[in-house]
């Protein structure tokens, strides 16, 4: 396996691992709060809201502008 | 004159989405899509987002954030440790070179993002992605 192809595999696996936590946390008995209620935990006060804008903006300036 | 104070209870706003703004979302994206990196179009499209968000984030909104806030589980580490191992593997990859070889999530997007559509769809989701976050 070329150190792409590993690089690669690794990215897809740990996208695979997130989207199974987030279908597991969906689970009435499941013990893995979603990602949607760990980003509204964050934003639960303004510092944690206002770092949340701040990685926000960071992607969309290293994707879009940078 | 009565010394009485009234307990104002917090009422929860939810932002609605006004009926044009998703139109304009549509409309500032397709038009974002159309600059390319490193120029001061996109710079501007990205900063101008940017300032609007992280202002709103920051202005304090009368909802009831805080006092409705719900604990997390312990279970909340396993995200922690799912983040931090992506960001290893990133930076495993940007230490590396960040090439071809050895490409981090940026250069595996860079050849996508030359695709006006995917572009675009990708701008509207990134806005999308920060409305969300600040109705949170």
């Amino acid at each position: 396996m070329s150190p792409r192809s590993l690089t690669i595999a690794g990215f897809v696996l740990l996208a695979v691992i997130g989207i199974a936590l987030e279908l597991w946390s969906r689970r009435d008995d499941a013990p893995v709060p979603s990602f949607g209620d760990v980003l509204s935990w964050i934003a639960t006060t303004t510092p944690g809201r206002v770092g949340l804008m701040l990685v926000w903006w960071w992607a969309g300036w290293h994707f879009f502008a940078r | 004159m009565s010394s009485e104070t009234t307990r104002v209870e917090p009422v929860r706003i939810r932002r609605r989405l006004h009926p044009g703004l998703l139109p304009a979302a549509i409309l500032y994206a397709a038009v974002a899509a159309t600059f390319d990196s490193f120029t001061n179009a996109s710079m501007l499209a990205v900063g101008f987002l940017g300032v609007l968000g992280v202002l709103t984030a920051a202005s304090d909104w009368p909802d009831e954030r805080g006092a409705g806030a719900r604990r997390l589980s312990r279970g909340a580490l396993v995200w922690a440790v799912w983040f931090v191992a992506t960001a290893l593997w990133e930076a495993y990859a940007f230490l590396r070179g960040s090439t071809p070889a050895h490409p981090t999530i940026s250069v595996l997007l860079d050849g996508p993002l030359q695709v006006y559509l995917v572009r675009a769809l990708f701008f509207f989701g990134w806005m999308a992605l920060g409305w969300k976050v600040l109705q949170r």
